[in-house]
């Protein structure tokens, strides 16, 4: 008995401390793509226990094999009369940069009842982003961790893991019924071009 | 061939020409150089005559010797003489001295006036001006002997004099140990024991009142009502007797840095007597450590930050007295550092706080009550700064005129000279390595204005001819002439001009203020509208723009009756890195005063103010908040964004830890934008 209640306190203690500790993510809104498609990810924090006041972050992609089309801060630090938004975006080496800062004198109660409105969504979503796939393969897209933070609207750091995203992009498919004219098509003119031909040996 | 013997000839002639020439001209230059003195003009019988030399002909037969005044070398033997090597054998030919020092002795000498002559190579060419000086019996000179040399504070000091030959302004001078008399003596009288000689006094004894602080002191008796020794110095020293005391039970002391070394001299707050006094830190702070000489020191924490309180105990263990100190000390993170002000004080110190009893003690503890850290000193001496930057565990710099001095509790980094002015630069606290200039003077007290315009009928152009008869317009005008190169380069390194202008401020004699001054109403003077042109800003008129409401008056908290109360003693500023935040006339508690400016002074010696003008106490904080990064005197949005771009940078003054949490990170960013002025950290 004295077994399974300890066994039951360390199942408890362990999920909530899962359930304490902030993770953030970048979501696709599929699970594969192929070359020439639109990605669209959005990056947003799960497993908040108070109210977020900022994030810093650094985002680091293939140029070669994506390219970054358009970027959107999310909702959950404006009160209404705005936030403090920070974004760059170096396209050469494939980094983009995105911060933002809720005012200190924003009504707290307002961003509190927004974000736990996000959460129970699935999570604080701080921005959406769109690539376009320019490769096929494994395509990283990997937080930069010297510029990356949470804090809370009371000032505090807020311990945030991170999960990197690998997309698999595929290279584009011809489509099925196309291939089959071709080749009917291609039968057709060698069956005609020998054809012409035998008239003409026969001529 | 005959015209070939004539060029021959005539080439020998232009070469022993150039040859004598050179010779004439060696000479010339070898008598030129030639200098030798005497340490005085008269000796004793039983005295060394010491003479300095240096140069001479460059021959090792160069000799000096003594004459009777009126004859001329050759005219008979000498009294006396020597080689250049102090001996009556010439040193070897090629062993010559070009400087050094050769003696005589008086006993060889009768009494009388002598001469004596640097003459050359053995015979009687005279390399430089003859020195005379006389030769009186050893019964003739004079004596000073002290019946008491080891007084307590306020004791008068007794002497015994003989001064075969005296004048009737001859005088006995007190001044402090090691000070070659000169103005400026701690006390003085005739040997008629007043300060009004009346006929000559050959010898006697004389008690001279002294109200000095306790230390080692030095008697001379003085020719003439100048400063030429007849006898002295001799040695005394005032002991304080009385217990230790703390200026008070409880007080304040200068700011500590969270991560900053701290140091302070303690000894100043203690009142103390001639046994040497050790001190205890009863309770306190841990990182803090007080040695027994009372320097406090170590380095706070962040964690440290606020007011800490600590005990601190004096034990004079000759009088086995012990007495105990509550002290607060506030320590500040370096962001509140930077926006601390440094106060700069103008103080005109009445004759080395020599008018007032315990002037100097008064003087010291008015400046502890003032918290003052920069200061000007007027009337001051040498010795008195030096003393007090000793007390206070500050810098000095020294002045060459011995009136004005500054001292500074930060360090001093250049010294220079303007005139008689004194301009020093002072390294400032602040995380951005700011120094200023800081220019002192003290102009002309004569033909004061003000008392021009009590005159019946004045007029501003009267008091202006009264004004312009002083020597304090072409004075200013030198002083800021020295003083441009500073003032181009014043928005890097700000200057300040302080000290007593001995004249009033245009911005203080208006139309407004005719009332108060005979109906004298607007009067530009010169000097202040010289020194507003060359761009300075005057501080205390800057925060207290009514002269009416607010006259700012330093002349004189002492000196009241009829006296014309004016506003002469002034700070004034100019550079973009600082700004005033305050400004303020300073005294101690004056509690009596007297009528116009050469009453007796008697009164007021127990005063606790030992001045007689006020003090000007100036605030100055940085120009900028360490958030204004990009200085336009708002912080806002674009601030914010400059900050967020210095964060990539791998090392970030402390002044930036705007959350207070011992790091200087992103964390930092909304901290910042609290300190914007307007909603949502808007721009304008």
């Amino acid at each position: 008995m004295k077994v399974i209640l300890l066994m039951m306190c360390f199942i408890f203690s362990f999920f909530s401390s899962l359930a304490h500790s902030a993770l953030m993510v970048l979501q696709p809104e599929r699970n594969s793509y192929q070359v020439g498609d639109t990605i669209q990810i959005n990056m947003k924090i799960t497993g908040l226990a108070t109210t977020v006041g900022a994030f810093w972050t650094q985002l680091k992609y293939q140029p070669a094999a994506l390219q970054l089309k358009s970027w959107q801060f999310g909702t959950g630090l404006d009160d209404g009369a705005g936030s403090l938004q920070f974004a760059e975006h170096d396209a050469v080496n494939g980094v983009l940069t995105l911060d933002e800062y809720a005012f200190p004198a924003a009504d707290p109660a307002a961003l509190a009842a927004a974000q736990q409105h996000e959460m129970q969504q699935g999570g604080l979503v701080l921005a959406r982003l769109t690539f376009k796939a320019l490769q096929a393969g494994q395509l990283q897209l990997a937080f930069n961790q010297p510029w990356f933070g949470v804090e809370s609207f009371a000032g505090d750091l807020i311990k945030t893991n991170v999960a990197d995203l690998t997309l698999t992009v595929s290279a584009a498919q011809v489509p099925a019924p196309a291939t089959l004219v071709l080749l009917l098509g291609g039968v057709m003119l060698l069956s005609q071009r020998r054809r012409s031909a035998d008239f003409s040996v026969g001529a | 061939m005959r015209l070939k013997s004539v060029i021959h000839q005539l080439v020998l002639y232009v070469s022993a020409l150039l040859l004598l020439s050179q010779a004439v001209a060696s000479e010339a230059q070898a008598q030129q150089a030639a200098s030798f003195s005497v340490p005085k003009s008269v000796f004793y019988q039983h005295e060394t005559i010491e003479v300095s030399f240096s140069g001479g002909s460059g021959s090792n037969t160069d000799w000096i010797g003594i004459y009777p005044t009126g004859i001329q070398p050759g005219g008979q033997s000498a009294t006396d003489w020597k080689y250049l090597n102090n001996t009556r054998t010439a040193p070897a030919a090629g062993h010559t001295q070009s400087s050094g020092k050769v003696t005589f002795t008086a006993t060889t000498l009768s009494p009388g006036q002598y001469s004596l002559w640097f003459l050359s190579n053995n015979g009687y060419g005279q390399l430089a001006q003859a020195v005379n000086f006389a030769v009186y019996s050893a019964a003739d000179q004079p004596k000073l002997t002290v019946k008491n040399s080891a007084l307590g504070i306020g004791e008068p000091l007794a002497l015994e004099f003989y001064n075969p030959n005296p004048a009737k302004t001859d005088w006995v001078g007190v001044y402090a140990r090691g000070v070659i008399p000169g103005p400026g003596s701690a006390a003085w009288a005739y040997l008629n024991g007043t300060k009004t000689a009346t006929s000559p006094v050959a010898s006697g004894s004389l008690s001279i009142p002294l109200a000095l602080a306790a230390g080692h002191y030095d008697g001379w008796l003085l020719a003439d009502d100048g400063y030429t020794a007849k006898a002295g110095p001799v040695a005394f020293s005032i002991k304080e007797t009385r217990p230790i005391a703390w200026v008070s039970p409880q007080f304040s002391l200068y700011q500590a840095v969270s991560g900053q070394n701290y140091q302070l001299k303690l000894s100043a707050f203690l009142r103390k007597n001639s046994s040497a006094a050790t001190y205890q830190l009863m309770s306190g702070p841990g990182w803090l450590t007080l040695s027994p000489d009372g320097m406090l020191q170590g380095m706070p924490a962040l964690t440290d930050v606020g007011s800490q309180q600590l005990v601190v105990r004096a034990l004079d263990l000759t009088q086995q007295t012990v007495v105990d100190a509550t002290i607060t000390l506030p320590v500040l993170t370096p962001l509140q550092q930077e926006q601390s002000a440094v106060k700069v004080m103008t103080y005109n110190v009445w004759r080395a706080f020599g008018q007032v009893n315990q002037g100097y003690q008064k003087g010291l503890e008015s400046i502890l009550t003032s918290a003052a850290d920069i200061i000007g000193l007027q009337e001051a001496n040498v010795a008195l700064a030096a003393k007090l930057a000793d007390e206070l565990g500050w810098y000095h710099a020294v002045g060459t005129y011995p009136g004005i001095q500054i001292i500074s509790r930060f360090p001093v980094a250049e010294t220079t000279n303007i005139d008689f002015s004194l301009v020093t630069k002072i390294k400032l606290p602040y995380a951005n390595n700011l120094s200023v200039w800081l220019a002192n003077t003290h102009l002309d007290p004569h033909y004061y204005g003000p008392y021009a315009a009590e005159l019946a009928g004045a007029t501003s152009q009267s008091v202006l001819i009264e004004e312009l008869r002083s020597q304090r317009l072409p004075q200013i005008k030198t002083l800021l002439l020295g003083l441009q190169p500073l003032l181009a380069q014043s928005a890097e390194t700000p200057v300040l001009l302080l000290g007593d202008f001995n004249v009033p401020s245009h911005l203080d004699w208006t139309a407004a203020t005719a009332a108060k001054r005979n109906g004298v109403g607007k009067v530009i003077w010169p000097t202040s509208d010289a020194v507003a042109k060359a761009g300075f800003i005057d501080s205390y008129r800057q925060i207290h723009p009514n002269p009416l409401t607010k006259p700012g008056d330093t002349w004189s908290p002492v000196f009241q009756g009829t006296e014309p109360q004016d506003r002469i003693d002034r700070i004034y500023w100019q550079g973009r890195a600082l700004k005033p935040i305050a400004a303020r006339t300073f005294t101690t508690a004056v509690e009596t005063t007297i009528g116009r400016e050469g009453s007796s002074i008697t009164p007021v010696a127990n005063n606790t103010w030992p001045s007689d003008h006020a003090a000007v106490v100036t605030e100055m904080a940085l120009r900028y908040h360490p958030a204004d990064f990009d200085k336009n005197d708002q912080i806002d949005s674009r601030d914010v964004s400059l900050f967020r771009q210095q964060l990539t940078l791998p090392v970030l003054p402390q002044t930036f830890d705007f959350n207070h949490d011992g790091r200087v990170d992103q964390l930092d960013i909304r901290a910042m934008m609290t300190l914007c002025q307007r909603a949502r950290c808007a721009s304008l």
